[in-house]
């Protein structure tokens, strides 16, 4: 990721020299603020509404960091049966449940023989207003 | 002491990254156009396949296995390959990149494995917590098995191996430099191979040993036998019983050809090299063959190599999908493949002085079967399209022979040489050469921007449905946009 500095210096010969250059910064780069670890980092994209609550839509662009711990409650991308999805990772006692974030779906328990595991943990939702 | 990483069947890796619907069962990358196995995951290596094998050789275990055929996504894999390399770096301030899915690293007698104070603050965060939310994951996660390739070293994560991990980690402070000792080599490579994985999803073996020969050979023996968990150290107890289970064909820099040489001699393993005899070996394979006996003896002959080394050659080679008759199609494509050769070229900042060009038809048709080659030297090395161009075109008159069907052809750039060190001829201005420079700059800013091949030399045109046509080739999951993988929010 490159980010660009901008070269906003005033030219010399226009005299007297812009007193606001000596505040110039670089830009805000949002690669900066989205991405903490990024050979850890990938942008899916969600289809679906069971993480509605989440704010999570159907069509948005979701950042997901590998590198990062599964805290309990965190929103995760999980590989269930084969497919991934998105969940919110429920720890009580000693049970698991990935939780959709939509009353019209159900959670799911995460048993032994169950074929689950956590891909990322979700960071940001990118969403088209 | 040198380590070397290599990705496990590192371009299905990359496949299963994206779609868990293929952790476990086989799978196959095809080479383009659909030609020949150029991955393999285990599970297909068990069924048999064999790595180059052409596709109509396996057909029919394709369709009986239901193994999983993808075209080869190299988008993909060198995004991948990126990430793991960074990873790398992050870990180890000596990385040499040796091809898109391997590096040797340098640990230098084992004292310089530092880890800058974000990692280790995210390793300790990442290991430590077993009694809270992690342990969720270990086992909610099936172990992190993405399929039997990975599961030998997941699977058997204990708490006990956490919790070393993390005294050694935290051990003197932040950043931690190991005493020497296999010991702390062993739990470096592991730590390596783990947080690769976690990072990239990619499955990586570790060897280590005192030559890069060596831990080529370690690394080799560490992916073939599972009691390793994918990280082996050699050392004096163990290197020559590792080494006999070595083909000495398998040997880092033992053609095919020395292998038959060797073989004829009673030499069958990377031992029986060893403890060859150097005079018959230096009088038999030369200079490079002495130092592979070297290097097995644990001599380190083959350095390090920090700065990215310039290539050997650059090639460019496609199999058609459709046998090309007409000269006129044939030009098209080489034309088009010296493009995309210079463009990498200029990537590398190189110079080339020679261009080799070759066509072949199809090698499975044994009776009609042509191939041939020529090379061009340049007046004088250089990267300019065009120039290059007309070197590579100029082969064909000779090159071309009417009533074949042409399956393949490429170009291959020869005698690189570092641009900046380049001695301009006495005969060229150097404003030419700068117009030439800035008109390629101008073609390559264009075609990255605005996608490959958008801004083409006029004998390249009109090449792109002769081999672009890929099938089965997988999303371009992490360089496009509208190819991110889709992730279902509805179960």
């Amino acid at each position: 990721m490159v980010t660009k500095t901008p070269l906003y210096l005033t030219p010399v010969q226009a005299g007297f020299p812009s007193p606001a250059d000596d505040f110039i910064d670089t830009h805000l780069d949002l690669n900066e603020h989205l991405i903490r670890h990024p050979a850890a980092t990938f942008f899916v994209r969600a289809e679906g509404n069971s993480m509605i609550y989440a704010g999570i839509q159907s069509g948005d662009i979701l950042v997901v960091d590998r590198a990062l711990r599964v805290d309990n409650n965190a929103v995760v991308v999980a590989a269930v049966n084969g497919e991934l999805t998105v969940k919110r990772v429920r720890r009580e006692n000693e049970r698991v449940w990935l939780m959709p974030e939509n009353p019209l779906f159900q959670p799911i328990e995460i048993t032994e023989e169950m074929e689950v595991s956590v891909w990322g943990v979700v960071t940001h939702v990118v969403h088209r207003v | 002491m040198f380590a070397l990483v290599d990705c496990n069947n590192f371009y299905v890796s990359c496949e299963r990254v994206f779609d868990p619907s293929m952790w476990n069962v086989p799978v196959v990358v095809l080479s383009n156009n659909d030609g020949c196995a150029i991955a393999r995951s285990n599970e297909a290596k068990r069924l048999g396949i064999r790595m180059a094998q052409p596709y109509f050789e396996i057909k029919h275990l394709v369709d009986k296995h239901n193994v999983t055929v993808l075209s080869a996504n190299f988008n993909l894999y060198a995004d991948m390959s990126q990430r793991v390399m960074d990873v790398l770096r992050m870990m180890c301030n000596k990385v040499e990149v040796y091809s898109i899915d391997e590096a040797f690293l340098a640990f230098d007698g084992g004292a310089n494995a530092s880890f800058d104070k974000e990692t280790c603050d995210l390793l300790e965060a990442g290991f430590n917590d077993l009694s809270g939310s992690h342990s969720v994951v270990t086992k909610a996660q099936m172990a992190e098995g993405f399929s039997s390739d990975h599961v030998e070293f997941c699977n058997k994560r204990s708490l006990s191996e956490h919790r070393i991990r993390r005294d050694l980690l935290t051990d003197n402070g932040r950043s931690h430099t190991y005493r020497e000792g296999e010991y702390a080599f062993r739990k470096q490579a592991t730590l390596i191979r783990d947080i690769v994985w976690r990072w990239t999803g990619i499955p990586v073996s570790v060897g280590v040993a005192p030559t890069k020969t060596l831990a080529k050979a370690a690394n080799e023996y560490a992916k073939k036998h599972e009691e390793c968990k994918g990280v082996l150290v050699l050392n004096d107890g163990n290197a020559d019983d590792v080494l006999s289970k070595i083909e000495v064909g398998d040997v880092w820099g033992v053609g095919w050809q020395y292998t038959k040489l060797l073989n004829r001699n009673g030499i069958y393993t990377a031992l029986d090299l060893k403890t060859s005899d150097q005079r018959w070996v230096r009088k038999n394979m030369t200079v490079s063959g002495e130092r592979t006996l070297m290097e097995l003896n644990g001599q380190s002959c083959i350095p390090f190599e920090g700065k990215k080394k310039l290539p050997k050659s650059i090639a460019t080679t496609r199999t058609f999908r459709n046998p090309v008759t007409k000269k006129s199609e044939l030009k098209q494509a080489v034309a088009s493949f010296t493009s995309r050769a210079a463009e990498k070229l200029r990537n590398d900042r190189g110079l080339a002085g020679v261009v080799r060009v070759f066509v072949r038809t199809n090698r499975f048709h044994y009776e009609s079967y042509y191939s041939g080659s020529r090379m061009v030297k340049l007046y004088q090395p250089t990267s300019y399209t065009p120039e290059l161009i007309t070197a590579s075109l100029s082969t064909l008159d000779e090159l071309f022979k009417a009533g074949r069907e042409y399956k393949q052809a490429g170009v291959i750039l020869l005698d690189i040489q570092p641009k900046n060190e380049f001695q301009q001829s006495l005969f060229v201005g150097k404003d030419r050469l700068e117009q030439k420079d800035a008109l390629m700059k101008a073609v390559d800013h264009t075609n990255n921007d605005l996608g490959s091949q958008m801004l083409h030399f006029g004998s390249a045109h009109g090449t792109k449905r002769m081999w672009d046509v890929q099938q089965k080739r997988s999303p371009r999951f992490t360089t496009k946009w509208e190819e991110l993988p889709r992730v279902r929010l509805s179960g």
